[in-house]
């Protein structure tokens, strides 16, 4: 039977993401499936990486890159057979993985069965599947998500002669959970892949449930009643489980979401990450404070997920129309890198290279409260291309090596379901696995170092923050505390050397040592302590006291 | 000295001369208490085993004094390392350090030792070789032959361990070394001794532990360390080395008095492992076994016994409290027995005064005292049994106590309470 601290391995879990059909293509058809991918467990497992996030691999017309589901238990045959699913799964549980897939559970695709049932006949047994209307003045005012290409949450079916609610897509049909046939069908396909052995869930756009009218159609309480259903189901019948929330809110209002320990296990910051970047733009800590500050505490069992970049866009929802428009100008200055409310650019690209602020940034996101997820090929500092639709602009293949295809496909190249990135500065002949695990000190090693030492200690996935505030705005310091172990950490947000003096007083006595290389530092005493960085430095500190 | 600093057991300056160092492979530490006459030399044989036989690897030499009032600490600070001291085959590659940690908070052993576990964990040694400056004579091999089995990775402690003629050293054979053995079901040979090597896993592992907020262990470190690395499965290894000359300026009695404190230092603070009944790790022996067996030490043991048999009559209405009738019956009986009987008696009476301390019928330094005559007359008992013994015979008698130790072990088991 697992122990507590088991059951709770996901506040220790360092994640990574990733698409199966970007991975790896193991037959040659262009397309990463899942034999390429239990091809590469290896290396996953090296970089210290403890659980495998999938974006959806459900058969899928792909108009939203899979996100448009037309068949919840089975897999795309593009990325291979239920069969090489559960090989994967083994060989991943194997190496000490575990394996969490995307839910979503709030649209299916306009090409799923139940839908086409649905809208065959008003009086069909699915009809009330779907959020239907005979006309689309309901739930007027509430806003559209999709900004770029939706002008409606409606959209008219005509061969029901009737509207249909979409909060994203209008290909994406949002399914009625005021329904209990739609509830009791979602828990089907959720036992479906947990009895394979999945680890948990990935649910997307949580928030947009349930409707009302006088609302706006997010985060209502009939939403939360959903989700502990759900939740009952699930700790009624396996242990170790995780439900990871997206919802895309500002912290107190994902709150709720994690109830009193009875809904998500987890759920994404989505505003900590734009805060990532402006702090390091501005040079300054405010944002990053300002925010953590404004989080409220969550259950004991529950935890964050942070993360700099994923799939979608650097959303720019939560942040005033001010910072969105400071980010635009800093790091999307070309039209083509915005979409939506975001930008759809990787981290490298976005640190221009930079491995100095790479590095401080994933630094940043593995000493802040939360589990860490890693973007797949981020740990090499794979580049965009933002010439390609939608926000296919960051999911280009893996770049293993530098040779045919960058070791993602034996296909033609013009066969791959997205070209390579193939610049001279991102490009895979100069960003790749292969390059950068001969070399000592590439960014994939130190990333590597930089996930071992934070597995380390529990320190930083369970511990409580306080911010030290030094007078020089452009250092953000903090510590991280659990029970008798404590860690400092101080990073310089800037792009030249600063001094900054850290007022300690309850650190005392402390001896600090830097965590990646021993060294020793001069204890901690009641004057200002005085600490001199480089560019963009930062700094993990074990303090003991001896 | 600041207020944090004085809390600490690293002063500043101590702190100053690490960071200094940074990160070593190799920490031979040297806790010296009045050590004028030898400390130089030993000073220099470290030096020279870094040069000869370490000479890629970083290493460091620290001096825990322990508040020597004879100049010992200026001596170490002050050896110098000439050639014409040393024997040398390589010029060093590195800087050679040598940290001074004067004495700082409680003056003692015990202090010095922490002191040094603490700096092994900050300069993240992976290799500590603590040296006995009252040992045997110190030379460049003996400490190269502490360092290489820890160093090597083959061995997470290493102790001492010594060819004695069977009929000396009564208090390890006749008591610490059977009981250690019966108890913790280890193989080794020398639970006492202050000189050791160990890895820096093993050293950070110590330093986290309460035992040196503990009153007893300044005389228990020796016994500790070594149980501590049984009971948490560290690898143990032992080294072949000349036996050590007796300690002075303590008594017997005290000597006897504070091994005992000792082993319950070390009982309570096992007391999960040993009554799990669980196995103690293999134990492998490194260095050349000496063979010749040096001629025992004489004393007057006779005169001891007489003593000891005098004292305990003096004490029978405490022992009656401790022992069980019939072992005390047969304790105060002058009757002929076998050595059989007479060991299983001995051990009886080791296990009851071992349970009496958990039970708190009275307390451990009153039960400690009690105990004293107890071994004085085991001691005289069995060197007057062997008194015409060759020493194989002799050895004999050693297993064969070692043997009743580990069956009546139950007797311990069953009858210690846990967690007084």
């Amino acid at each position: 039977m697992p122990t507590t601290a088991d059951l709770q391995w996901y506040k220790d879990a360092v994640f990574y993401q990733l698409h199966v059909k970007s991975f790896s293509d193991s037959n040659g058809d262009g397309i990463g499936d899942f034999p390429g991918l239990t091809s590469k467990l290896d290396y996953i497992a090296s970089l210290g990486i403890k659980c495998l996030w999938l974006q959806p691999m459900y058969p899928s017309p792909f108009k939203d890159d899979g996100y448009d589901i037309s068949d919840y238990t089975n897999v795309h045959p593009s990325y291979g057979t239920l069969s090489e699913f559960q090989l994967f799964l083994e060989q991943a549980h194997a190496r000490g993985l575990r394996v969490i897939i995307e839910l979503v559970m709030n649209h299916t695709s306009d090409q799923h069965a139940w839908f086409a049932e649905a809208r065959s006949s008003r009086d069909n047994p699915r009809r009330n599947w779907y959020v239907w209307s005979d006309t689309d003045d309901r739930y007027k005012g509430v806003r559209i998500i999709f900004v770029d290409t939706e002008l409606s949450n409606w959209a008219w079916d005509p061969l029901s002669k009737s509207y249909y609610w979409h909060r994203f897509f209008s290909h994406q049909p949002d399914l009625n959970f005021d329904n209990p046939e739609v509830r009791d069908e979602i828990w089907t396909v959720m036992k479906f892949w947990l009895d394979l052995g999945v680890d948990g869930f990935r649910v997307d756009a949580v928030p947009y449930l349930v409707e009302r009218e006088g609302t706006s159609c997010e985060n209502l309480p009939e939403t939360h009643l959903v989700i502990k259903e759900l939740r009952a189901k699930l700790d009624a019948h396996y242990t170790g489980k995780v439900l990871l929330a997206e919802a895309n809110m500002w912290p107190e209002d994902v709150r709720p979401y994690f109830g009193a320990g009875d809904e998500f296990h987890m759920s994404f910051h989505f505003p900590i990450m734009p805060r990532m970047f402006m702090a390091l733009r501005l040079e300054d800590r405010k944002p990053l404070i300002d925010i953590i500050e404004r989080t409220p505490p969550i259950p004991d069992s529950c935890q964050w997920a942070t993360f700099l970049r994923n799939h979608d866009e650097l959303t720019l929802e939560m942040v005033t129309d001010d910072e969105r428009q400071y980010m635009w100008d800093e790091y999307a200055q070309d039209p083509r890198a915005r979409i939506n409310l975001g930008i759809r650019r990787r981290l490298a690209t976005l640190m221009e290279g930079d491995r100095r602020r790479i590095e401080l940034m994933n630094g940043l996101l593995m000493s802040l409260p939360g589990s860490p997820i890693m973007y797949y090929g981020d740990e090499i500092g794979m580049g965009d291309n933002v010439y390609l639709g939608d926000r296919n602009a960051v999911r280009t293949p893996m770049q293993w090596n530098g040779g045919v295809n960058a070791g993602f496909s034996q296909a033609d190249p013009e066969r791959l379901w997205l070209p390579l990135v193939s610049n001279t500065l991102y490009g895979y002949q100069a960003v790749n696995v292969e390059s950068q695990q001969r070399n000592a000190t590439s960014l994939l090693n130190w990333t590597r170092r930089l996930i071992e030492i934070r597995s380390s200690t529990p320190v930083f996935g369970r511990g409580a923050i306080e911010f030290l505030k030094p007078a020089n705005h452009r250092v953000l310091a903090f510590t991280r505390r659990l029970d008798r172990d404590t860690v400092l950490v101080v990073c310089n947000l800037a792009g030249t050397a600063q001094f900054a003096e850290l007022e300690m007083p309850s650190l005392g006595g402390a001896i600090p040592i830097e965590m990646f290389g021993g060294s020793i530092f001069p204890r901690i005493g009641r004057e200002p302590y005085a600490m001199m960085m480089g560019p963009y430095d930062f700094y993990w500190f074990r303090l003991r006291w001896l | 000295m600041s207020a944090v600093e004085h809390e600490s057991i690293l002063s500043d300056a101590l702190l100053r001369q690490l960071m200094a160092v940074g990160q070593v492979d190799i920490l031979v530490g040297l806790p010296t208490l009045n050590n004028a006459a030898t400390i130089a030399g030993i000073a220099r044989a470290i030096n020279s085993c870094f040069i000869r036989d370490f000479p890629r690897l970083r290493t460091v030499m620290i001096n825990a004094d322990a508040g020597s009032t004879d100049g010992t600490a200026e001596l170490v600070r002050d050896a110098s390392f000439t050639e014409g001291d040393v024997v040398q085959t390589s010029q060093p590659l590195r800087t050679l350090h040598r940290v001074n940690a004067p004495y700082h908070g409680l003056p003692g052993k015990l202090t010095a030792l922490r002191t040094i576990f603490a700096a092994t964990a900050l300069t993240q040694a992976k290799t500590l070789v603590v040296i006995d400056p009252a040992g045997p004579a110190t030379t460049p091999d003996r400490i190269t032959d502490l360092i290489t089995p820890i160093a090597r990775g083959e061995a997470e402690f290493l102790a001492p361990r010594h060819r004695r003629h069977p009929r000396d050293g009564a208090l390890v054979t006749q008591l610490v070394r059977p009981l250690v053995r019966a108890v913790y079901r280890v193989g080794l040979d020398e639970p006492l001794g202050s000189e050791f090597g160990c890895s820096g896993r093993f050293a950070s592992h110590c330093l986290d532990r309460e035992i040196w907020e503990r009153d007893a262990a300044r005389f228990a470190i020796d016994l500790w360390l070594r149980t501590e690395a049984v009971a948490n499965h560290f690898t143990l290894g032992q080294l072949w080395r000349a036996a050590p000359s007796a300690a002075t300026g303590t008594t017997l009695r005290q000597v006897v008095r504070q091994i005992f404190l000792s082993l319950i230092v070390s009982l309570r603070a096992h007391e999960t492992f040993w009554r799990s009944g669980a196995e103690g790790p293999a134990v492998r022996t490194w260095g050349q076994d000496p063979g010749t067996v040096p001629a025992p030490a004489e004393w007057d043991y006779a005169a001891l016994g007489q003593q000891a048999r005098r004292d305990i009559a003096e004490i029978r209405p405490l022992l009656e409290e401790v022992l069980e009738a019939p072992v005390l019956a047969r304790l105060l009986d002058d009757s002929p027995v076998t050595d059989a009987q007479e060991d299983e008696l001995w051990v009886r009476m080791v296990y009851a005064f071992l349970v009496a301390t958990s039970q708190g019928r009275a307390t451990v330094e009153q039960l400690a005292d009690m105990f004293v005559p107890l071994y004085l007359w085991r001691a005289s008992t069995f060197m007057s049994r062997s008194a015409s013994d060759t020493p194989d015979l002799a050895q004999a008698r050693l297993d064969a106590l070692c043997d009743t130790f580990l069956r009546l072990r139950p007797a311990l088991a069953s009858g210690w309470t846990v967690g007084k």
